[in-house]
């Protein structure tokens, strides 16, 4: 059975499982409670299961991200709302250097099941403060996991994943498409990571991306089996860390072409591992180099002219694919 | 270079403290003669392994008692020698290259941490920098496991993982040694609000350097308990350890306000200063405030002040920010020896005791290095264990 | 001539830099004398003299950063001269090589150094004959036992990718000769040097409409040594067009005197004698590779490629620099002969220095050819084309043209080689006067 249902819905109603579910869950971040939720994720919980669980905090990232940390030591099991995922910079040395490696130095003595989660990337006009992808900051660091989730289902099923999960999750939330609907499925669905979908099927090029560029591959799939008759596969990475090799290796397998999208700068980002893992993994398949497309190489600008310009277009994939099938860009 | 003014004033005050101190130490002690035979919590360095674990010191903790006895005042001698023969043993470990990276010792300060784990209860929790070495030993974790953590065997406290700085003995309540100044501040915090989130009568006792005062965590966390506090949610105890440096940075060179226990009325926390030399100030302290915190989950700062008359770090020159005779100064308080002159004057012991208790630690020591030493490194598959917990245990390998 | 090099101070020095010349050219200089001073990574140091003599050329200029063991300079002994190499850097235009003398000649192309490590790029995109294919193409043809030499690359510069070869598979091109027949084995030492492999090969499919023929002995010794030269031999190559009027001509007249002696020269025997004689500056290309070095050989022996039914085979014609037209034509004809009669000796095709393959009688407008290992180069001659052309006042006059194109050895003759020899048979051969000197 399925439902449709915003991502915003599908997110609230993971977590609102979870309260009910496991008395040690406890939400806490800024304005989550009284205010509602700056995204109105939280809206209301508060009067359902009181102050001690829906924990409003103050505007200190280090403070209560580090306090969770302690928290998820002790038994419980924060998920911790970042306003925006701009400002856990902040708090990065609480998740990298507490929640990240704790259970590393303690000799597995401790262990931290927690979630931050929040809404990633940019496609607002935030401008340059507030606008980052994460992935590629928090996937780097070993003793992390890291997911992106795009669909309102797999938001749902991801977060009751993250929530049950001993670690600390990195829960990258797609800010954007709050208000996006999609069916869900009812009841627990509970996702695995490390396991990516394929959102769309196709034989003569990979498209692999993660969060909201997830999207724009599938335009740019339907541009091109129009347009040119290619018929390219899209990947959903959903999880950044781990990384289902596998799903990306046997799809290259199949279509000896790759193009890799991400909303984030190039340079050392998951569009690069992405490439690397298929020319490790798949070399003897390929008929083009990987492509990547990526972000520009700029802080995020407000005016919406320059924000469309500063991320992947349809346009920059639809060549990229073009070019790696070795037709002629339009 | 305004360091030896200062100074003084934080003897003044301690003399201040002290003197205060004394006028009641005397009805105390008649009280305390009367009612404790002995609260040790625990064999760990002792040598007298006839000792009860838990149970009957517990008990007469439980009863409230303030005080000292003078047979615990010799156990926790013991302690305090131990650990002075422990860190000992650990510079010269490190000298000899088995002890690698950053070492920190605890000599001087031993009456901090000795003191304030008299009001440790199973169940609590201590959390604290890098500077850990006593309190896993007060704690009973054994001197051989820790040894060999430093030495980087697997017989280590925490397998070899995490060295000198990283000490972990969850059993007993010890919830780590951190190593970025401040960064365990919130997770003290957290943990408090677990304890009482979770309905015990449990506590925290959150150690930290007068150098994390200035920490962007420090104040965050401190914030985030006073406002948990307000419910009753938040039962930490502060234990600024005020070693007078951070680094070779004295306080006054890092902060105007050289209070540190005022800096917890900004949010909203009780606080007070002990003689962190003064053994039994710091457990009448303790012992007190403890007891405050288990009733209201209301966090509680003490700042003892103390002094670190070992350098820094094993590799710390000190008399490029501290004079030879303000150490020398120091040295005169050292709370072993004002301990050690305490129990002669009352004819509590006799010199001869005092030196079979001195190599009673010193061979608990030497067999702790023995171990180490003689102990196998961690094995290589070692090295992807512990980064995730569960099914995922070896995700990080590649 | 004693060089004078840059000495290594160090475990770790790579180079050094030249600080200060403390003496000048022409001086003299006994052993031991400081001649320069020199800074390392480390250290600054005088530079002695290992050798009496005169400060015969200092190449290195001040403040330059040299590689260790390389010549800075040179001291000459008593009547000896600066070595052609050492002259290299002293500067020069291009075209004052093409008007300068032998020597000069040699020694003033050496400025053009970006054109040492770069072969001329080829239109098929296969620079150093190396493929570039995409590796899958790789795979498939090694799956499918493809020879990727016959397959044009669509992808950019030139590069085959997957429906390149998955068309080439399909129309049947690009096969290769079984390579598990019964063929000679390499030379040991050979192999391993050259890290020969045979190929993976399919099944025969035996369908109908297929026939299954063996290779003869000659075609598998041809493929093999084919197929060793074309993946073992860096191979670069360089086109000339060359306007024939002035040979045509020459051929004419000296066929009508020849006529009574029953001789006829043919285009080839030019274009032979041409290649001959422009070799005496480009020694490099009339040389073998062998296991010890690179053996340049003063004397030309020009085999020539002779198609037969079953294969092809090339005799030689020994000293052909020496020898006049007549005489040319008078033994290509009869080795040619003898050759389609299967009645050659040994001796009369083996070790030829350089090879001449002519298609110009099928009306091919250019090819490039495989060298024909240990050789340095092949030169493949193609068909004479008639068409209008300019002449030196711009007015449109009928010309006759014909592609020459190079193939030569990468490990023993660079592009510029290459470009200039080609050049020199250009001349050559628009001035046929000169293969009467």
């Amino acid at each position: 059975m399925a439902e449709t249902k915003t991502y915003r819905e599908a997110l609230r109603e993971a977590m609102v499982m979870e309260l009910d579910r496991d008395e040690n869950v406890v939400l806490m971040g800024e304005d989550i409670g009284v205010y509602g939720g700056t995204h109105l994720i939280t809206d209301g919980l508060i009067d359902q299961y009181g102050p001690k669980r829906i924990i409003d905090t103050p505007i200190s990232e280090l403070g209560f991200t580090g306090a969770a940390v302690g928290m998820a030591m002790e038994g419980m099991r924060p998920v911790v709302e970042m306003m925006t995922w701009n400002f856990s910079f902040l708090a990065t040395d609480q998740i990298i250097q507490n929640a990240a490696k704790v259970r590393y130095f303690s000799g597995g003595q401790v262990k931290v099941p927690m979630v931050i989660r929040g809404p990633n990337g940019g496609g607002v006009q935030l401008s340059a403060q507030h606008t980052h992808s994460m992935e590629n900051l928090y996937g780097h660091y070993p003793g992390l996991k890291v997911v992106a989730p795009v669909t309102p289902n797999d938001v749902k099923g991801l977060m009751l994943t993250a929530i049950r999960d001993d670690n600390c999750v990195i829960f990258l939330e797609a800010g954007a498409l709050y208000g996006t609907k999609g069916e869900v499925e009812e009841g627990d669905n509970a996702i695995p990571f490390g396991k990516a979908r394929i959102a769309r099927k196709g034989s003569d090029v990979t498209l692999v991306s993660y969060g909201r560029q997830v999207n724009l591959c599938l335009r740019v799939a339907d541009t091109l089996q129009e347009e040119d008759g290619v018929s390219a596969e899209v990947i959903d990475l959903r999880s950044i860390r781990p990384f289902d090799e596998d799903t990306v290796v046997e799809s290259v397998e199949k279509t000896h072409r790759a193009v890799a999208v991400q909303e984030q700068w190039r340079w050392f980002g998951v569009a690069s591992e992405v490439a690397a893992i298929i020319q490790d993994r798949a070399f003897d398949y390929l008929d083009a180099p990987v492509e990547r497309v990526s972000g520009a190489e700029v802080p995020a600008p407000y005016a919406r002219n320059l924000e469309l310009a500063a991320f992947p277009s349809d346009k920059q994939v639809a060549n990229a694919a073009r070019r790696v099938l070795y037709m002629e860009e339009k | 270079m305004g360091k030896k003014p200062s100074n003084r004033a934080y003897i003044w005050a301690l003399r201040a403290i002290k003197c205060a101190y004394e006028a009641a130490k005397s009805a105390i002690l008649f009280v305390v003669r009367r009612v404790v035979p002995r609260g040790g919590k625990g064999p760990s360095m002792s040598a007298e392994n006839g000792h009860p674990e838990n149970g009957e010191a517990q008990e007469a903790r439980n009863e409230g008692a303030v005080a000292t006895g003078t047979d615990r005042l010799v156990d926790l001698y013991h302690e305090m020698v131990a650990i002075r023969a422990f860190e000992e043993a650990c510079q010269r470990g490190f000298r000899q290259g088995k002890i690698g990276g950053y070492l920190h010792v605890y000599i001087g300060q031993e009456a901090v941490a000795t003191g304030f784990l008299q009001a440790f209860k199973e169940g609590d929790r201590v959390i604290t920098a890098y500077r850990d070495h006593a309190h896993a030993l007060l704690l009973g974790s054994d001197p051989k496991n820790v040894m060999a953590e430093l030495y980087g065997k697997s017989t280590g406290i925490v397998k070899g993982k995490g060295g000198s700085m990283h000490l972990f003995d969850v059993e007993r309540g010890l919830m780590g040694g951190y190593g970025i100044v401040g960064g365990h501040i919130p997770l003290g915090v957290g943990l408090a609000y677990a304890q009482r989130y979770h309905e015990t009568d449990h506590i925290t006792q959150l150690y930290l350097g007068d150098g994390s005062i200035s920490t962007g965590a420090f104040h965050e966390a401190a914030n985030l308990a006073g406002l948990w506090g307000k419910d009753g949610l938040c039962p930490c105890l502060f234990v600024v350890e005020n070693n007078q440096y951070g680094m070779g940075t004295s306080v006054e060179r890092t902060t105007a306000m050289t209070d540190l226990a005022a800096k917890f009325d900004a949010y909203g926390i009780e606080n007070e200063k002990v003689d962190g030399m003064d053994l039994e100030a710091v457990i009448e302290c303790a012992e007190r405030v403890a007891e405050q915190i288990r009733e209201t989950g209301k966090p509680y700062a003490v700042e003892a002040l103390t002094y670190r008359t070992a350098p820094h770090g094993a590799a710390d020159f000190f008399e490029k920010y501290r004079t030879k005779e303000e150490i020398e100064e120091w040295r005169q308080r050292d709370p072993i020896g004002l301990l050690e002159k305490k129990l002669l004057e009352q004819n509590v012991v006799d010199e001869e005791r005092l030196d079979e208790i001195k190599s009673e630690a010193k061979e608990t020591v030497n067999e702790a290095v023995k171990f180490a030493d003689e102990s196998d490194e961690p094995p290589i598959e070692e090295l992807y264990t512990d980064v995730y917990a569960g099914a995922d245990e070896y995700l990080g390998e590649e | 001539m004693p060089e004078v090099i840059m000495p290594k101070m160090g475990d770790a020095m790579e180079e050094g830099t030249l600080v200060k010349w403390l003496k000048s050219e022409g001086d003299e200089v006994s052993e031991g004398d400081a001649i320069a001073e020199i800074e390392t990574d480390k250290v600054t140091l005088e530079l002695e003299a290992e050798d009496s003599g005169t400060l015969a050329q200092l190449i290195a200029d001040e403040g330059q950063d040299i590689p260790v063991g390389e010549a800075i300079a040179f001291i000459a002994g008593e009547g000896e001269e600066v070595p052609e190499r050492a002259a290299g850097e002293a500067g020069g235009a291009e075209a004052e090589a093409e008007e300068g003398g032998d020597g000069e000649a040699q020694a003033q192309t050496a400025t053009e150094a970006p054109e040492r490590e770069e072969a001329p790029a080829q239109a098929d995109g296969r620079p150093d004959g190396h493929f570039r294919a995409s590796p899958i193409v790789r795979r498939l043809a090694e799956e499918n036992n493809l020879d990727l030499s016959q397959i044009e690359g669509s992808g950019p510069a030139g590069r085959i990718v997957e429906r390149d070869v998955r068309a080439a598979m399909e129309s049947g091109i690009a096969q290769k000769t079984d390579g598990k027949a019964d063929v000679e084995a390499p030379q040991p030492e050979q192999a391993q040097m050259q890290g020969f492999q045979p190929a993976r090969l399919p099944e025969p499919t035996e369908e109908p409409g297929t026939q299954l023929v063996e290779p003869t002995r000659m075609m598998q010794v041809i493929g093999e040594r084919m197929t060793e030269s074309k993946q073992h031999v860096p191979h670069f190559y360089a086109t000339v067009e060359v306007k024939m009027d002035a040979v045509m001509e020459l051929r004419k007249q000296l066929n009508a005197q020849l006529e009574a002696e029953g001789l006829k020269l043919s285009v080839n025997d030019f274009v032979m004698k041409a290649c001959a004689v422009a070799l005496r500056n480009y020694p490099n290309l009339n040389a073998l590779y062998t296991t010890r070095g690179v053996e340049l050989h003063e004397k030309v022996d020009m085999a020539m490629a002779v198609a037969l039914d079953q294969g092809l085979i090339t005799p030689v014609i020994r000293d052909i620099a020496s020898k006049g037209l007549a005489q040319i034509s008078r033994e290509s004809k009869d080795l040619a002969t003898r050759a389609r009669e299967g009645g050659l000796k040994p001796e009369e095709y083996q070790g030829g220095t350089i090879t001449v393959s002519n298609m110009g009688m099928f009306g091919i407008e250019s090819f490039t050819a495989i060298i024909n290992p240990p050789q340095a180069a092949i030169v493949a001659v193609s068909s004479i084309e008639r068409r209008p052309s300019y002449d030196e006042n711009g007015e449109i006059v009928p010309g006759s043209f014909m592609k020459l194109t190079l193939s030569a050895d990468h490990r023993i003759a660079n592009g510029r080689d290459g470009a200039m020899y080609m050049a020199e048979v250009k001349k050559t051969l628009e001035n046929p006067v000169l293969l009467m000197v």
